[in-house]
Protein backbone atom coordinates (compact mmCIF):
# COMPACT_ATOMS: atom_id res chain seq x y z
CA UNK A 1 0.00 0.00 0.00
CA UNK A 2 1.69 3.18 -0.81
CA UNK A 3 0.33 5.76 1.84
CA UNK A 4 -0.38 9.38 1.09
CA UNK A 5 2.44 10.68 3.11
CA UNK A 6 4.85 8.65 1.32
CA UNK A 7 3.60 9.83 -2.09
CA UNK A 8 4.16 13.02 -0.74
CA UNK A 9 7.41 12.68 0.02
CA UNK A 10 8.06 11.36 -3.22
CA UNK A 11 6.99 14.75 -4.93
CA UNK A 12 9.54 16.11 -2.96
CA UNK A 13 11.43 15.15 -6.10
CA UNK A 14 9.38 16.83 -8.04
CA UNK A 15 9.87 20.19 -8.10
CA UNK A 16 6.37 21.18 -9.56
CA UNK A 17 4.53 18.33 -7.26
CA UNK A 18 6.41 20.24 -4.42
CA UNK A 19 4.77 23.29 -5.60
CA UNK A 20 1.57 21.97 -5.99
CA UNK A 21 1.78 20.41 -2.24
CA UNK A 22 2.89 24.03 -1.11
CA UNK A 23 -0.12 25.61 -3.21
CA UNK A 24 -2.87 22.95 -1.00
CA UNK A 25 -1.54 24.09 1.93
CA UNK A 26 -2.56 27.99 1.11
CA UNK A 27 0.75 29.69 -0.70
CA UNK A 28 0.09 31.73 -3.46
CA UNK A 29 3.28 32.72 -4.47
CA UNK A 30 3.75 28.73 -5.72
CA UNK A 31 0.61 29.08 -7.79
CA UNK A 32 2.08 31.63 -9.64
CA UNK A 33 5.47 30.31 -9.90
CA UNK A 34 3.43 27.08 -11.35
CA UNK A 35 1.45 29.56 -14.01
CA UNK A 36 5.13 31.30 -14.89
CA UNK A 37 6.53 27.50 -15.63
CA UNK A 38 3.84 26.36 -17.16
CA UNK A 39 1.10 28.65 -18.73
CA UNK A 40 3.44 28.83 -21.81
CA UNK A 41 4.01 25.56 -23.08
CA UNK A 42 0.91 24.75 -21.86
CA UNK A 43 -0.09 27.96 -24.75
CA UNK A 44 1.69 25.81 -27.20
CA UNK A 45 -0.21 22.14 -27.21
CA UNK A 46 -3.67 24.55 -26.52
CA UNK A 47 -3.46 26.59 -29.22
CA UNK A 48 -2.45 23.76 -31.76
CA UNK A 49 -5.57 22.14 -30.49
CA UNK A 50 -7.81 25.31 -30.90
CA UNK A 51 -6.17 26.92 -33.80
CA UNK A 52 -7.10 30.32 -31.82
CA UNK A 53 -5.39 32.51 -29.86
CA UNK A 54 -8.67 34.03 -27.79
CA UNK A 55 -10.10 30.42 -27.40
CA UNK A 56 -6.55 29.20 -26.12
CA UNK A 57 -6.10 32.16 -23.95
CA UNK A 58 -9.73 31.56 -22.15
CA UNK A 59 -9.02 27.35 -21.96
CA UNK A 60 -5.44 28.15 -20.51
CA UNK A 61 -6.85 30.24 -18.17
CA UNK A 62 -9.65 28.19 -17.33
CA UNK A 63 -7.18 24.79 -16.79
CA UNK A 64 -5.22 26.82 -14.06
CA UNK A 65 -8.49 28.50 -12.44
CA UNK A 66 -9.43 24.49 -12.43
CA UNK A 67 -6.12 23.89 -10.71
CA UNK A 68 -6.45 26.33 -8.14
CA UNK A 69 -10.03 25.00 -7.26
CA UNK A 70 -8.73 21.38 -6.98
CA UNK A 71 -5.96 22.58 -4.64
CA UNK A 72 -6.95 20.81 -1.69
CA UNK A 73 -8.11 17.79 -3.26
CA UNK A 74 -4.61 17.68 -4.82
CA UNK A 75 -2.56 14.08 -4.26
CA UNK A 76 0.71 13.01 -5.81
CA UNK A 77 -0.65 10.04 -7.87
CA UNK A 78 1.80 11.39 -11.17
CA UNK A 79 3.88 13.96 -12.05
CA UNK A 80 1.70 17.80 -12.23
CA UNK A 81 2.52 17.83 -15.73
CA UNK A 82 0.73 14.78 -16.41
CA UNK A 83 -2.56 16.02 -13.95
CA UNK A 84 -1.93 19.52 -16.21
CA UNK A 85 -2.42 18.48 -19.22
CA UNK A 86 -5.37 15.80 -18.57
CA UNK A 87 -7.07 19.10 -17.23
CA UNK A 88 -5.98 20.76 -20.43
CA UNK A 89 -6.98 17.83 -22.69
CA UNK A 90 -10.06 17.54 -20.95
CA UNK A 91 -10.93 20.78 -21.19
CA UNK A 92 -9.55 21.33 -25.01
CA UNK A 93 -12.58 18.49 -25.40
CA UNK A 94 -15.12 20.29 -23.95
CA UNK A 95 -14.63 23.18 -26.03
CA UNK A 96 -14.73 21.52 -28.78
CA UNK A 97 -17.69 19.72 -27.87
CA UNK A 98 -19.49 22.55 -27.62
CA UNK A 99 -18.26 23.69 -30.98
CA UNK A 100 -17.62 27.45 -29.33
CA UNK A 101 -13.83 27.38 -31.05
CA UNK A 102 -14.92 26.83 -34.33
CA UNK A 103 -17.32 30.06 -34.54
CA UNK A 104 -14.57 31.94 -33.50
CA UNK A 105 -11.93 30.09 -36.07
CA UNK A 106 -14.04 31.69 -38.64
CA UNK A 107 -14.33 35.33 -37.54
CA UNK A 108 -10.66 34.89 -37.03
CA UNK A 109 -9.84 33.73 -40.74
CA UNK A 110 -12.07 36.47 -41.84
CA UNK A 111 -10.28 38.88 -40.35
CA UNK A 112 -6.70 37.19 -41.47
CA UNK A 113 -8.31 37.34 -44.90
CA UNK A 114 -8.12 41.20 -45.16
CA UNK A 115 -4.37 41.45 -43.99
CA UNK A 116 -2.32 42.79 -46.91
CA UNK A 117 0.19 40.00 -48.49
CA UNK A 118 3.69 39.92 -47.61
CA UNK A 119 6.52 42.09 -49.28
CA UNK A 120 9.76 41.62 -47.56
CA UNK A 121 12.20 38.35 -46.84
CA UNK A 122 10.88 37.85 -43.51
CA UNK A 123 7.08 38.56 -43.91
CA UNK A 124 8.11 35.72 -46.62
CA UNK A 125 9.19 33.35 -44.54
CA UNK A 126 6.19 33.58 -41.72
CA UNK A 127 3.69 33.62 -44.83
CA UNK A 128 6.13 30.06 -45.72
CA UNK A 129 5.23 29.11 -42.09
CA UNK A 130 1.57 29.74 -42.03
CA UNK A 131 1.11 27.90 -44.75
CA UNK A 132 3.33 24.72 -43.61
CA UNK A 133 0.51 25.43 -40.57
CA UNK A 134 -2.36 25.63 -42.07
CA UNK A 135 -1.26 22.09 -44.21
CA UNK A 136 -0.26 20.46 -40.67
CA UNK A 137 -3.65 21.36 -39.86
CA UNK A 138 -5.24 19.87 -42.55
CA UNK A 139 -3.48 16.41 -41.90
CA UNK A 140 -4.30 16.27 -38.22
CA UNK A 141 -7.75 17.09 -38.80
CA UNK A 142 -7.97 14.01 -40.90
CA UNK A 143 -6.12 11.60 -38.30
CA UNK A 144 -8.18 9.88 -35.56
CA UNK A 145 -8.94 11.94 -32.20
CA UNK A 146 -6.15 9.75 -30.13
CA UNK A 147 -3.49 10.35 -33.00
CA UNK A 148 -4.34 14.12 -33.51
CA UNK A 149 -4.12 14.34 -29.04
CA UNK A 150 -1.21 12.16 -28.90
CA UNK A 151 0.92 14.51 -31.57
CA UNK A 152 -0.19 17.15 -29.80
CA UNK A 153 0.91 16.21 -26.59
CA UNK A 154 4.48 15.15 -27.50
CA UNK A 155 5.21 17.57 -30.02
CA UNK A 156 3.96 20.65 -28.82
CA UNK A 157 3.04 20.35 -25.25
CA UNK A 158 6.74 18.54 -24.91
CA UNK A 159 5.60 15.57 -23.05
CA UNK A 160 6.85 12.06 -22.85
CA UNK A 161 5.29 8.79 -24.42
CA UNK A 162 4.39 7.52 -20.77
CA UNK A 163 3.41 10.82 -20.07
CA UNK A 164 0.98 10.96 -22.61
CA UNK A 165 -0.55 7.68 -22.29
CA UNK A 166 -1.12 8.53 -18.58
CA UNK A 167 -3.29 11.47 -19.83
CA UNK A 168 -4.94 9.92 -22.71
CA UNK A 169 -5.36 6.36 -21.22
CA UNK A 170 -3.44 4.49 -23.65
CA UNK A 171 -0.16 1.95 -23.29
CA UNK A 172 3.54 3.18 -23.87
CA UNK A 173 2.88 0.77 -27.24
CA UNK A 174 0.11 2.40 -28.38
CA UNK A 175 0.77 5.82 -28.18
CA UNK A 176 4.24 4.94 -29.95
CA UNK A 177 2.19 3.54 -32.81
CA UNK A 178 0.17 6.46 -32.69
CA UNK A 179 2.59 8.63 -33.00
CA UNK A 180 4.30 6.88 -35.55
CA UNK A 181 0.97 6.88 -37.65
CA UNK A 182 0.51 10.81 -37.22
CA UNK A 183 3.96 11.67 -38.08
CA UNK A 184 4.01 9.18 -41.40
CA UNK A 185 0.59 10.77 -42.30
CA UNK A 186 2.50 14.26 -41.91
CA UNK A 187 5.57 13.05 -43.66
CA UNK A 188 3.09 12.79 -46.52
CA UNK A 189 1.46 15.86 -46.43
CA UNK A 190 4.38 17.99 -45.75
CA UNK A 191 7.28 16.33 -47.81
CA UNK A 192 5.39 15.24 -50.55
CA UNK A 193 2.50 17.55 -50.86
CA UNK A 194 0.86 15.79 -53.97
CA UNK A 195 0.23 12.42 -51.63
CA UNK A 196 -1.99 14.26 -49.44
CA UNK A 197 -5.25 13.95 -50.64
CA UNK A 198 -4.05 10.19 -49.84
CA UNK A 199 -4.05 11.25 -46.07
CA UNK B 1 12.46 -6.95 -38.05
CA UNK B 2 12.54 -6.58 -41.42
CA UNK B 3 12.32 -3.36 -42.76
CA UNK B 4 8.50 -2.55 -42.18
CA UNK B 5 8.86 -3.22 -38.59
CA UNK B 6 12.14 -1.09 -38.50
CA UNK B 7 9.74 1.44 -40.68
CA UNK B 8 7.81 1.48 -37.71
CA UNK B 9 9.59 2.08 -34.98
CA UNK B 10 11.84 4.90 -36.42
CA UNK B 11 9.93 7.55 -35.19
CA UNK B 12 10.45 6.07 -31.52
CA UNK B 13 14.12 6.13 -32.16
CA UNK B 14 14.20 9.56 -33.32
CA UNK B 15 12.76 10.20 -29.96
CA UNK B 16 14.54 8.17 -28.14
CA UNK B 17 11.40 6.35 -26.86
CA UNK B 18 12.69 2.66 -27.61
CA UNK B 19 14.25 -0.22 -24.72
CA UNK B 20 17.97 -0.35 -25.28
CA UNK B 21 17.96 -3.46 -27.05
CA UNK B 22 15.01 -2.62 -29.54
CA UNK B 23 17.38 0.73 -30.01
CA UNK B 24 20.54 -1.55 -30.72
CA UNK B 25 18.62 -3.99 -32.91
CA UNK B 26 17.20 -0.77 -35.27
CA UNK B 27 20.96 0.72 -35.33
CA UNK B 28 22.14 -2.65 -36.35
CA UNK B 29 19.60 -2.62 -39.12
CA UNK B 30 20.70 0.92 -40.29
CA UNK B 31 23.76 0.46 -40.59
CA UNK B 32 23.19 -2.10 -43.45
CA UNK B 33 20.33 -1.15 -44.89
CA UNK B 34 20.51 1.81 -47.33
CA UNK B 35 16.55 2.29 -47.50
CA UNK B 36 15.51 2.67 -43.98
CA UNK B 37 18.34 5.39 -43.51
CA UNK B 38 16.56 7.29 -45.99
CA UNK B 39 13.44 6.76 -44.35
CA UNK B 40 15.01 7.72 -41.08
CA UNK B 41 15.76 10.77 -42.74
CA UNK B 42 12.37 11.77 -44.28
CA UNK B 43 11.25 11.59 -40.66
CA UNK B 44 13.91 13.32 -39.39
CA UNK B 45 13.10 15.77 -41.80
CA UNK B 46 9.43 16.03 -40.94
CA UNK B 47 9.65 16.22 -37.50
CA UNK B 48 12.43 19.35 -37.65
CA UNK B 49 9.79 21.00 -39.61
CA UNK B 50 7.33 20.30 -37.01
CA UNK B 51 9.75 21.73 -34.71
CA UNK B 52 10.01 24.88 -36.79
CA UNK B 53 6.37 26.16 -36.04
CA UNK B 54 6.51 29.09 -34.05
CA UNK B 55 5.06 28.21 -30.48
CA UNK B 56 2.47 31.16 -29.55
CA UNK B 57 4.27 31.76 -25.54
CA UNK B 58 2.20 33.89 -23.38
CA UNK B 59 1.48 37.82 -24.19
CA UNK B 60 2.38 40.38 -20.87
CA UNK B 61 -1.59 41.19 -21.48
CA UNK B 62 -2.33 37.60 -21.02
CA UNK B 63 -0.19 36.84 -17.96
CA UNK B 64 -2.37 40.43 -16.30
CA UNK B 65 -5.37 39.25 -17.27
CA UNK B 66 -5.08 36.28 -15.34
CA UNK B 67 -4.10 37.64 -12.73
CA UNK B 68 -6.67 40.43 -12.65
CA UNK B 69 -9.17 37.76 -13.09
CA UNK B 70 -7.55 35.38 -10.68
CA UNK B 71 -7.17 38.25 -8.00
CA UNK B 72 -11.28 38.75 -8.29
CA UNK B 73 -12.24 34.95 -8.78
CA UNK B 74 -10.46 34.79 -4.80
CA UNK B 75 -12.26 37.88 -3.33
CA UNK B 76 -15.66 37.38 -4.70
CA UNK B 77 -17.10 33.60 -3.01
CA UNK B 78 -15.58 34.16 0.52
CA UNK B 79 -15.64 38.10 0.79
CA UNK B 80 -19.88 37.40 0.00
CA UNK B 81 -20.90 34.26 -0.01
CA UNK B 82 -20.05 32.37 3.07
CA UNK B 83 -19.73 35.11 5.85
CA UNK B 84 -23.23 36.57 4.30
CA UNK B 85 -24.72 33.14 4.64
CA UNK B 86 -23.73 32.66 8.26
CA UNK B 87 -24.29 36.01 9.10
CA UNK B 88 -28.13 35.02 7.60
CA UNK B 89 -28.23 31.89 9.78
CA UNK B 90 -27.25 34.14 13.00
CA UNK B 91 -29.62 36.44 12.12
CA UNK B 92 -32.16 34.38 12.00
CA UNK B 93 -31.68 32.42 14.62
CA UNK B 94 -31.51 35.64 16.89
CA UNK B 95 -34.48 36.83 15.49
CA UNK B 96 -35.90 34.20 16.13
CA UNK B 97 -34.84 33.60 19.61
CA UNK B 98 -35.73 37.56 20.58
CA UNK B 99 -39.21 37.11 18.96
CA UNK B 100 -39.92 34.38 21.70
CA UNK B 101 -38.23 35.95 24.47
CA UNK B 102 -40.35 39.61 23.77
CA UNK B 103 -43.88 37.41 23.34
CA UNK B 104 -45.46 37.41 26.66
CA UNK B 105 -47.12 34.24 28.44
CA UNK B 106 -47.21 30.90 28.29
CA UNK B 107 -44.35 28.19 30.20
CA UNK B 108 -43.37 26.65 27.46
CA UNK B 109 -41.97 30.15 25.68
CA UNK B 110 -38.70 29.75 27.79
CA UNK B 111 -38.14 26.07 27.05
CA UNK B 112 -38.48 26.96 23.05
CA UNK B 113 -35.82 29.45 23.61
CA UNK B 114 -33.76 27.07 24.91
CA UNK B 115 -33.90 24.94 22.71
CA UNK B 116 -33.34 27.19 19.77
CA UNK B 117 -29.97 28.21 21.35
CA UNK B 118 -29.08 24.90 21.50
CA UNK B 119 -29.56 23.93 18.33
CA UNK B 120 -27.87 26.76 17.30
CA UNK B 121 -25.05 26.76 20.12
CA UNK B 122 -22.27 26.59 17.58
CA UNK B 123 -23.49 29.09 15.55
CA UNK B 124 -23.76 31.48 18.53
CA UNK B 125 -20.19 30.47 20.09
CA UNK B 126 -18.32 30.55 16.57
CA UNK B 127 -20.17 33.17 14.54
CA UNK B 128 -17.69 36.04 15.48
CA UNK B 129 -14.43 33.91 14.81
CA UNK B 130 -15.98 31.76 11.28
CA UNK B 131 -17.26 34.96 9.95
CA UNK B 132 -14.12 36.75 10.07
CA UNK B 133 -12.25 33.58 9.18
CA UNK B 134 -11.99 33.71 5.36
CA UNK B 135 -11.66 37.31 5.40
CA UNK B 136 -7.98 37.11 7.69
CA UNK B 137 -6.86 34.35 5.00
CA UNK B 138 -8.19 36.11 1.57
CA UNK B 139 -6.13 39.24 3.84
CA UNK B 140 -3.06 37.50 3.97
CA UNK B 141 -3.20 36.17 0.49
CA UNK B 142 -4.23 39.62 -1.45
CA UNK B 143 -1.23 41.25 0.91
CA UNK B 144 1.04 38.56 -0.07
CA UNK B 145 0.24 39.23 -3.92
CA UNK B 146 0.60 42.79 -3.90
CA UNK B 147 4.39 42.40 -1.67
CA UNK B 148 5.39 40.45 -4.86
CA UNK B 149 3.62 42.71 -7.75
Amino acid sequence: VFHQDERDHEAMTDSDAELMLRVREGDQAAFRKLFTSHAGPLMGFVDRFTRNRAVSEEIVQEVFFKVYRARKKYQVKAKFTTWLYTIATRTCYNELRRGVHKRKVASLDQREAREPPARDASAQEQLEGKRTQERLDHILDGLPENQRTAFLLVRFGGRSYSEAGEILGLTHSAVKSALFRATDAIRRGLLDPQTEGSV
Amino acid sequence: MNCQDIKEELVAYLDDELDPDTRAEIEAHLESCAACRAEREAYTATLQAVGKLAAPGLTPDFKRRFFRDFDDAQRRPPWILRPLTLAGAGLAAGALVLVLLLVPGQPARQAKVDAVIASHLELFEDYEAISNLDVLEDFEFIQAMDDEV
